[in-house]
């Protein structure tokens, strides 16, 4: 009975973590406090920076938004601070729906979101919620401005608190995970000239993390209206390592999907919105360019010109994934036979550029 | 009470496998959500079993498993100091997971926690007859097998986890009076997904960025050997490799990575092909002389191909072929003319016109980074004229630097 609880219970013993690489996942209680008492976040706005998300947060966000069809949904997370960086360790959802409309949603949820922390805490889950999370289904990563209120209504009374947005149409039609993590800034703050910032008042959500974004006519307003009250966050994930296993193990059963995937016929809608966005973008910089002249148009960092930084870093965003899904076409060709082969050959001499 | 030598677990059924109709979908989530509880509670030192439950669909004799969370246990103060769950706990909790997965609307349907590979113990009896009788009397129990991870058995691409179905089986020669004739029996699983949950799952599985601590701005790292995660980019490593003493944390660029990561994909995905045609060209190798008088194998030696499983080569010269699986490579080699594209001149049409567009798009971008940086040389210069003739007079060299920034569109007009 004694070896089998030992091994229920699981023994230290068992090298199922790395010490050094899963250390994210651990959770110093003491060291939380001394943080939250320090709070540096009240002095500066801008103090975080970055957001790291774990793989079971990150998936459990996606499917809910995802659950949520065209309504908006939202939930909770929970995790903790260290230095400049969120990090988010879980996510819960929460009973209320279609936010965008209503200002008080969050306030329905509250009991739910008491009892569940406190039940989290009762069986060893001690993270506070560190943030919440909603949708927006199809418009894109930013904050509204209803969204904007309530995040600043938590910032001043549970800071710190993060805000994240996952768009779960543009993911399913992307194929890869659309979401950004903002934070506001206090009422009276003016925002200065930073590279986060974009010249022409285009707004700094979402921005730096997504590239351009396309947002709907019928919401423009509303974005363009609230856009220099917040800022964005890095965002990354991190994984476990018995998860990396775990994940090995699993990709066994859907490598068939990633050889047999031809993303550029997939993706079409995808990439077509993304060259269009960017030719608008282009063309506004151009108008730009022509009614102010030398330096005054833009901001600038590190002496680049800003707006430009972003031109040249979306068009290689583009770039980069037409490239993939053309390998992906040029490696079917290969292996299979087929008139593919060529694309590959051809491919690699014009994919070599300069750094 | 358990042994512990594999054949004998006398709490599994001698029943066959094939004999139980259930059938158990498992989703990715439910998978990563035990081994993220693994981790934290590993690392977190904290103490008690590692239990959780399952919510999923039960539709008829197929089961979903979808999400899963942790759970709290206690001790019945009896004197076999059985572990079940916290009753009252349990219950809120599972009443607000159900509030909150109403479409559609996910039930309890099984439980998990640690185990060995032969299969349910003595431990797990109690909790699951609690959660029979209160709960789900079809509930299935998830073993999740830690030395089957350390051992690197999970190469070959299995899971480390067995499903148990438990039911009462009479039985007379039963001797543990408190556990009344409770038996397991293993169920086959599948996995299943959505499509939200796999791009998810992938998104996760190819960025890659490992969980070292992140450094404070002020703290001296000691994490700077380990790989340059705290500007937060994570940079793509193969899960496998040790990470290397990166000085320069901004060698690859985002898109470099992406390329790289999906290069090796494929490159996995290919190798993986590469094996299962492989095994089967093994497997129609090694049957007996009879089976390969056929006109279009030269010879009945095994190929000199890659290495065969041995195991294959024995098991078919032991028996008998097996028809089915023989019927079905069959009907796989039947259906590759068919598949195979008649019209190629199209295709090779089609894949020119693509490779035209992607080569478009490249050269335009490089365009793009090109007139950017020959914009910011210009701004650059002007301020370098500037700076050289500080006297306050307008410059040639400025008008120089305007010309060359605004060609964008416009012509060169000066302002």
């Amino acid at each position: 009975m004694d070896s089998a609880r030992v091994t229920w219970e699981l023994d230290n013993a068992v090298r199922l973590f790395d010490p050094t690489r899963d250390a994210l996942y651990g959770y110093d209680a003491a060291e939380q406090k001394k943080i939250n008492d320090a709070r540096p976040w009240k002095t500066d706005p801008h103090h975080f920076k970055h957001v790291r998300i774990s793989a079971v947060a990150l998936i459990k966000m996606v499917m809910h938004a995802r659950s949520g069809g065209s309504l908006e949904i939202m939930g909770l997370m929970q995790g903790s601070v260290y230095g400049d960086t969120f990090i988010v360790t879980d996510a819960l959802r929460l009973p209320v729906e279609g936010t965008e409309t209503r200002v008080n949603a969050q306030d329905e949820a509250n009991e739910y979101m008491v009892k569940y922390l406190q039940r989290a805490r009762e069986v060893g889950q001690l993270e506070n919620a560190v943030g919440w999370y909603h949708s927006h289904p199809g418009y894109g990563c930013w904050l509204s401005g209803i969204d904007v209120g309530t995040q600043a209504t938590q910032q001043m009374y549970s800071d710190p608190f993060l805000a994240v947005v996952i768009d779960p149409d543009r993911t399913i039609s992307a194929g890869k995970v659309e979401i950004g993590a903002f934070r506001t800034f206090p009422e009276d703050y003016k925002k200065p000239d930073r590279s986060s910032s974009n010249g022409g008042g285009t707004g700094g959500g979402g921005a730096d993390e997504n590239g351009w974004q396309t947002i709907p006519s019928g919401k423009m307003e509303d974005f363009g209206a609230h856009a220099d009250r917040y800022y964005a966050l890095e965002v990354s994930h991190f994984k476990s390592t018995l998860d990396s296993k775990l994940l090995e193990a699993l990709w066994n059963k859907y490598w068939v999907n990633t050889l047999a995937a031809s993303p550029l016929f997939t993706n079409r809608d995808y990439g077509t919105k993304q060259i269009e966005d960017l030719a608008y973008k282009i063309k506004a910089a151009e108008t730009g360019a022509r009614n102010h002249g030398t330096g005054v148009q833009g901001r600038y960092a590190n002496g680049n010109d800003v707006v430009y930084e972003k031109l040249v870093r979306a068009s290689e965003r583009i770039k980069a994934e037409e490239t993939t899904g053309l390998m992906a076409t040029g490696v079917k060709g290969s292996v299979f036979g087929g008139g593919g082969a060529a694309a590959s050959h051809g491919n690699r001499t014009s994919a070599t550029d300069q750094p | 009470m358990a042994t512990s030598q594999p054949p004998a677990n006398p709490l599994l059924s001698t029943a066959r496998t094939s004999d139980s109709a259930l059938q158990v979908q498992l989703h990715p989530l439910v998978i990563l959500t035990i081994s993220d509880y693994i981790t934290r509670h590993t690392l977190r030192q904290q103490q008690g079993p590692i239990v959780g439950a399952i919510i999923g669909q039960q539709n008829g004799r197929e089961i979903t498993m979808e999400h899963a969370f942790e759970c709290k246990t206690q001790e019945l103060d009896t004197v076999s100091a059985s572990t079940v769950l916290d009753d009252e706990w349990f219950k809120e909790r599972l009443e607000q997971f159900k509030d909150v997965h109403k479409a559609p609307a996910l039930d309890l349907v099984g439980w998990f926690t640690l185990g060995p590979e032969e299969g349910p113990q003595a431990v797990h009896v109690p909790m699951m007859q609690q959660l029979q009788t209160n709960y789900n009397d079809a509930a299935v129990l998830l073993l999740f097998h830690p030395g089957a991870v350390v051992n690197g058995a999970l190469s070959g691409g299995k899971l480390p986890l067995s499903i148990y179905e438990a039911f009462t089986e009479p039985s007379p020669e039963n001797r543990m009076d408190e556990f009344s004739g409770l038996k397991f029996r293993e169920l086959a699983h599948s996995v299943d997904t959505s499509q939200a949950e796999m791009i998810a799952v992938d998104f996760v599985a190819k960025g890659g960025g490992n969980a070292t601590a992140v450094t404070a701005p002020s703290s001296t790292d000691k994490q700077a050997a380990e790989s340059g995660n705290s500007n937060g980019k994570g940079k793509a490593k193969a899960t496998a490799t040790p990470p290397p003493a990166a000085t320069e944390t901004d060698a690859l660029s985002a898109e470099d990575e992406e390329a790289i990561a999906s290069l090796t994909a494929k490159a996995n995905a290919i190798k993986m092909l590469h094996h299962r045609v492989s095994l089967i060209r093994a497997y129609l190798s090694a049957q007996p002389p009879s089976y390969l008088t056929d006109a279009l194998l030269a010879s009945p030696t095994p190929p000199q191909g890659p290495p065969n499983p041995p195991q294959t080569r024995t098991a078919a010269t032991a028996t008998t072929p097996n028809h089915q699986i023989l019927r079905q490579i069959l009907a796989l080699t039947s259906r590759v003319p068919l598949v195979t594209l008649s019209d190629t001149a199209a295709l090779a049409r089609e894949i020119a016109h693509q490779s035209a567009d992607v080569s478009l798009v490249a050269l335009l971008a490089n365009l793009t980074k090109s007139v950017a940086d020959a914009r910011a040389m210009g701004r650059k210069f002007a301020a370098f004229e500037r700076a050289r003739t500080d006297k306050g007079k307008p410059l040639a060299g400025q008008d120089l630097g305007s010309g060359m920034g605004v060609g964008v569109g416009s012509g060169f007009g000066s302002f």
